[in-house]
């Protein structure tokens, strides 16, 4: 595969040592890696079609040192990338030869559990998990649950504005984060935010929220707390055709119902999943919803009432209630179990569009008749409640010229996406994977505008260049999330 | 000094009018409700009014997403959505009269660009977490876009929360993409009588810490108020557990949803702060709300004619004093009299939102404001 990235600068790689040398004043000992053995962890992230291995990686523990090694690498002109837990689906932290890997690793401290305020202050690198972990005897959790949420980063997941299933009720990393500390290329350590709602100036926290590292790195982030609800229920509801179970999404979401999570799968995903987890599927529906709803137990049962009656009316073949928290495992198990159970039919390439939901059932016709141009199975599996889409495309690597099939096809859903109102990605980022699709969405004038303001964080360019913008080449089309043979490089993180 | 007023009737219209100011300022102007926010006294050389960009670009109930011209009124963008049962979940209300304007004239681009959230951002967040997209003109009259139609989105740099609050400063917004909600089937308002400032937030933060997804909380003097909004069942529900969970603080009172919805309509119009007097505005974490009412409370003691109201459970506190009265309170800024802002927060800016602002706006075409929320 390949994928052009900035030019490399000779001049730095010929002061590797020297420049090793430098950042070992600021962050002794262990904390700076040169040795070849020490830098291959680094090499790729979670899209693992990629790798790269570092010309450095320097691991400080103070947001001092973090100002100091940008402070010197941007006077001295070194490409920095900054690094959470390096689970990025779209290669966000892809080193570069010349560039120094800025891991945030050692920023693993809860500093502040606040709960009159609810919120907490955390260190980056502590995992978004272990937040919850930390507040859930409190009463309260943190909101976005990415699925990889047992190893990413809440600084990776304010660089990427991480979703997940449950941001259709309680909103995206945006959302939930309230403050940060901001170190930018030239060393300035900047508060943002703060436990106050709102202050005055630019909303500086918001734009830096999901930029995928390109205009500073975050030492200290206050994140809000929310609390625990008191029960939570799903409804497993099978269609036999996709129109219905679009409507009926649609129809729950129009009676002013928030599911906590509204997933759909087509047939292609309920046989893989079901083959593989038998999760009690209905093998024979054309399409099924998982809506799982949390809140007071009177408005649980309630609204899975009117859920019913909904999933009647769009002419739903089954409805089934989980009797208890097993069952509803039960029935997450085979969703989350989708993306391993296409796996082990072959490889397979997960895209991230989302669209408008209205769009659903046109937006899969074409996707099939894609299938069967290109010659490739495609399974889907989306967050139906806010429309973004993880079609999986199914591909052998051994066979000549498949891949590029596979990424030829994956463009094409995702300029689909593009085309009827919708974006290139809902959740995943743009990274190096959809980079050179981005002039499918915006206009070079749109591009100019989001690199002006890349700019004014980082005049030279030094921060995670070669990603999210295209404008180093137009030629080559980048890879997207390959896995072989249902391996991914962190094979026991859920994907969904 | 007068200005020369000029209304546009779409973006390349407006493009060439901020392309060709040639060293002139620009000032956009929505409604003009909050023209006089923050003490904000001086004008542009020439007025660029959104009264023409204001038609209805797609509305499709189903989808939760309304596009809309940026000079759209807020009461006509509410009224399209009452007839389908929606709203504008984060609460944005007409401040008009409260700043010497007429009402009825507040422009959903204003709103989106001062960041204007009522009592229900405590539960469904800011105008800025409802703003998905726009296409908007820079400071050098070239016309862009950014962000998205749809509600989940990652593509590039979330410009649309740098618009928000940006007053004016970096582009003129000329079509704006909103998240829209359900209203909701029912609502109740639960209140607590007799409760000093300091109790009042002890109650607010006991409620906001239960699982009650509480749309407003709100205290004024004597009173403090908690809605629940939803489906029926669920609203008995957890008024029930509320009520048992407040009982510690006295006196509790169930009120109807006619008075739930007038009390919090007026609340976040300010209908207290009337036309007169001067009006302050303290941003604070929520458990400190308390703090900014005691301090002006010692003007009353010393004679002064004040009212305050304090919402989002504490973290907004609005304070009316007599004109022209110094306050010495930790982020109290004061967005209604003369002399409004004290110089510290008009200037200088930080070099980053300096050349943040340099980014789209090289020249300083735009009016130069006060950022305040």
């Amino acid at each position: 595969m390949s994928l052009t990235m900035p030019e490399l600068d000779g001049e730095v790689l010929a002061r590797r040592a020297d420049i090793a040398a430098a950042l070992r004043q600021i962050v002794p000992g262990e904390g700076v890696i040169d040795h070849i053995d020490g830098l291959r962890p680094y090499e790729t992230d979670g899209l693992s079609a990629y790798s790269q291995t570092p010309m450095l990686v320097v691991l400080p523990q103070t947001t001092q040192q973090v100002a100091a090694i940008l402070a010197w690498c941007s006077r001295n002109g070194v490409r920095v990338v900054p690094r959470g837990a390096g689970t990025s689906l779209s290669g966000g932290a892809l080193p570069l030869a010349d560039g120094v890997v800025l891991g945030l690793g050692k920023f693993n401290r809860i500093l502040e559990i606040d709960d009159a305020n609810r919120c907490a202050v955390v260190q980056p690198g502590v995992t978004n998990l272990a937040i919850t972990h930390a507040v859930q005897d409190r009463g309260f959790f943190y909101a976005p649950d990415p699925s990889s949420q047992i190893a990413c980063s809440i600084g990776g997941n304010v660089a990427e504005n991480s979703g997940g299933v449950h941001c259709l009720k309680y909103g995206l990393t945006t959302n939930n984060v309230l403050g940060a500390t901001l170190v930018t290329i030239e060393g300035e350590i900047i508060t943002l935010g703060g436990k106050a709602l709102d202050g005055p100036g630019y909303d500086l926290l918001g734009i830096v929220v999901g930029s995928e590292g390109l205009l500073g790195v975050v030492t200290e982030v206050i994140v809000k707390l929310t609390p625990a609800p008191e029960c939570t229920r799903a409804a497993l509801v099978a269609f036999p055709t996709v129109e219905g179970a679009a409507q009926c999404v649609a129809d729950i979401m129009g009676a002013g119902i928030v599911p906590a999570g509204l997933e759909m799968m087509d047939s292609f995903a309920i046989q893989a999943a079901e083959a593989f987890v038998g999760a009690g599927y209905p093998l024979d529906a054309a399409a099924l919803l998982i809506v799982e709803l949390d809140g007071p137990v009177a408005e649980c049962d309630h609204l899975l009432g009117e859920i019913e009656v909904l999933a009647g009316a769009n002419g739903a073949t089954s409805v089934k209630i989980a009797r208890d928290d097993a069952e509803r495992a039960l029935f997450w198990a085979g969703r989350k179990a989708a993306f391993p159970a296409v796996g082990r039919m072959g490889d397979y390439y997960c895209m991230d569009g989302t669209i408008p939901r209205r769009e659903l059932p046109g937006v899969l016709r074409r996707i099939q008749a894609m299938s069967a141009d290109y010659g490739l199975a495609v399974a889907n599996v989306f967050h139906a409640g806010d429309g973004n889409l993880h079609p999986l495309v199914l591909y052998n690597a051994n066979n000549l010229g498949e891949l590029e099939k596979a990424e030829a096809f994956g463009a094409d859903i995702l300029r689909l996406c593009v085309e009827v109102g919708g974006v290139l990605t809902g959740e995943h980022g743009v990274g190096v994977e959809k980079r050179d699709l981005m002039p499918a969405m915006f206009t070079p004038v749109d591009l100019e505008q989001q690199e002006a303001l890349k700019a004014a964080f980082d005049p030279a360019f030094l921060l995670n260049p070669g990603k999210v913008f295209p404008n180093l080449h137009r030629c080559a089309e980048a890879g997207r999330v390959h896995v072989h043979g249902g391996k991914t490089r962190f094979p026991d993180l859920p994907r969904f | 000094m007068s200005s020369e007023a000029l209304t546009p009737a779409d973006a390349r219209e407006a493009a060439e009018i901020i392309a060709g100011a040639m060293g002139r300022t620009v000032e956009i102007r929505g409604g003009g409700t909050r023209r006089a926010y923050g003490g904000n006294t001086a004008g542009g050389d020439i007025v660029l009014s959104t009264a023409r960009l204001n038609g209805v670009i797609d509305y499709d109930p189903q989808e939760l997403v309304l596009t809309v011209g940026a000079g759209a009124k807020l009461a006509d963008i509410e009224a399209l959505l009452a007839a389908k049962g929606q709203m504008l979940g984060f609460e944005p209300a007409d401040l008009g009269p409260v700043f010497g304007e007429p009402a009825g004239q507040t422009t959903i681009g204003g709103i989106l660009a001062t960041n204007l959230s009522g009592p229900r951002r405590i539960l469904t967040g800011a105008a800025r977490d409802h703003f998905l997209g726009f296409a908007g003109v820079n400071g050098q009259g070239v016309a862009f876009k950014a962000g998205g139609k749809v509600v989940k989105n990652v593509t590039g740099f979330d410009l649309p929360k740098l618009m928000a609050g940006s007053w004016g400063t970096l582009a003129l917004l000329t079509e704006v993409t909103l998240k829209v909600m359900p209203r909701p089937r029912a609502a109740a308002t639960l209140l607590a009588h007799g409760l000093s400032p300091d109790q009042a937030i002890a109650a607010m933060t006991c409620a906001m810490s239960l699982p009650l997804a509480i749309s407003g909380a709100a205290h004024q003097p004597g009173q403090t108020a908690f809605r629940l909004e939803g489906f029926g069942p669920s609203v008995e529900a957890r008024l029930e557990r509320l009520k048992s969970e407040l009982a510690s603080f006295g006196e509790l009172e169930v009120r109807n949803e006619t008075f739930t919805q007038t009390f919090w309509r007026d609340l976040a119009r300010l209908d207290f702060a009337g036309a007169e007097g001067d009006l302050w505005r303290v941003s604070t974490a929520p458990a400190e709300g308390a703090r900014a009412i005691a301090a002006a409370e010692d003007l009353r003691v010393m004679g002064m004619e004040i009212d305050w109201r304090m919402d989002w459970a504490g973290g907004l506190v609005w304070l009316r004093t007599p004109a022209g009265v110094a306050l010495r309170i930790e982020g109290a800024r004061r967005v209604r009299g003369e002399g409004a802002m004290p110089p510290s927060v008009l200037e200088p800016r930080d070099v980053l939102s300096a050349r943040v602002r340099a980014a789209f706006d090289p020249a300083g075409v735009f009016l130069d404001r006060v950022l305040l929320p």
